[in-house]
């Protein structure tokens, strides 16, 4: 049987977390090592090899598979890659950190979003009349705002300048 | 690391390719029992292990020989596994949102040629496929935490609440069908 400890976090039901929290309590834990070390309590579910068939053999198909194929060139120097080893306190630690950054962040978003927020009309691309004329004569175009950023409101008016 | 597979190994890296022949013996049988507990069909572990056995082939000179054969041998076929199980799930919810809205004959043919191999023992679908591996690892392969957390490329605490939280699992799995606290043995079918 597990700890209490064990049972109990077994019940987060976020997996990422209790997968996490698990892996770290195993860590320290002794009866826990010493439950998951022991080999016995398993219902004989498994397929063992002894159940495969005699008559099994993958060497023909392997044979073809490889025929005509040479293993890659030995690499010049192959790095064994370290086991992961599990950092319960720097972890702890990072998860803390990154929890009080990311309230630091929505707090700090949600007191300049007022202000920072650009009103709807600058945000969208502005209609833009560059040239008007009434009858043949160049006349003067006035831009109204519009409560409605989706409309643009142009005067047109008779340039009175003779100039 | 078995004087024996370092002997063929170095053999095979001198361009003699029957000797891959006696690695592939030694340890065929245990790789589709493996691949087959992972994958839950004894046809997709045999297809899987020949893939395996050749892939291991292309990359036998990469393999660093301080390590063991077998631990680097199933990690390569607990990774093949993992990549097959996703890619009948991702082929699963494909046809499952093609049958809302296509042809009924289609899906059900399609249906048919995914669905699961009779031998699946229920109860092992309710574990994950790092947990049955780690259970694979350790009953069948006499492995330990150190030697599967090689194998399965994680620490060996993750693996110890892999094992911990399959045997809870499997517990209850098991006591609600109704078997017995050692388990009712079913039965295996033939892979051919
Ligand atoms: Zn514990």
């Amino acid at each position: 049987m597990t700890c209490a400890w064990f049972e109990l976090l077994c019940r987060i039901p976020f997996s990422g977390l209790r997968l996490r929290l698990c892996r770290w309590h195993v860590a320290g834990c002794p009866r826990c090592r010493q439950v998951s070390d022991d080999g016995d309590a398993l219902p004989p579910l498994l397929i063992t090899a002894e159940q495969v068939p005699a008559g099994l053999d993958l060497r023909p198909a392997v044979k073809q598979g490889i025929d005509g194929l040479r293993p890659l060139p030995v690499s010049p120097a192959v790095v064994p890659l370290p086991a992961r080893k599990s950092w319960p306190w720097a972890y702890a630690a990072t998860m803390a950190a990154l929890l009080v950054l990311g309230i630091w962040i929505l707090t700090l978003d949600r007191h300049s979003s007022p202000r920072s927020k650009p009103s709807p009309i600058a945000a969208k691309p502005q209609t833009r009349l560059c040239s008007a004329k009434i009858g043949d004569r160049p006349a003067r175009i006035i831009l109204i705002q519009s409560q409605n950023p989706d409309r643009s409101i142009f005067w047109i008016a008779r340039n009175n300048n003779r100039s | 690391m078995s004087m024996d597979d370092n002997r063929w190994i170095e053999k095979v890296l001198q361009g003699d390719q029957a000797a891959y022949e006696s690695l592939v013996c030694t340890y065929q049988a245990r790789l589709v029992a493996f691949l087959w507990n992972l994958l839950g069909c004894g046809e997709d572990a045999r297809d899987a292990a020949q893939e395996v056995f050749i892939q291991a082939y292309i990359k036998l000179g990469q393999f660093d020989r301080s390590r063991s054969f077998k631990n680097w041998l199933f990690a390569i076929a607990y990774n093949r596994g993992v990549d097959l199980l996703r890619k009948k799930r991702s082929f699963r919810r494909f046809w499952q949102r093609e049958s809302a809205s296509g042809d009924p004959l289609a899906v059900e043919e399609a249906a048919g040629a995914i669905e699961d191999s009779p031998f699946w023992r229920p109860v092992l679908r309710k574990i994950t496929p790092q947990e049955r591996s780690v259970l694979a690892l350790k009953y069948n392969e006499d492995c330990g935490a150190g030697e599967i957390a090689d194998t399965l490329g994680c620490s060996e605490s993750t693996v110890r609440v892999h094992l911990l939280n399959a045997r809870r699992k499997l517990k209850k799995e098991l006591h609600a069908a109704g078997f017995a606290a050692r388990g009712k043995k079913p039965n295996s079918e033939e892979v051919t």
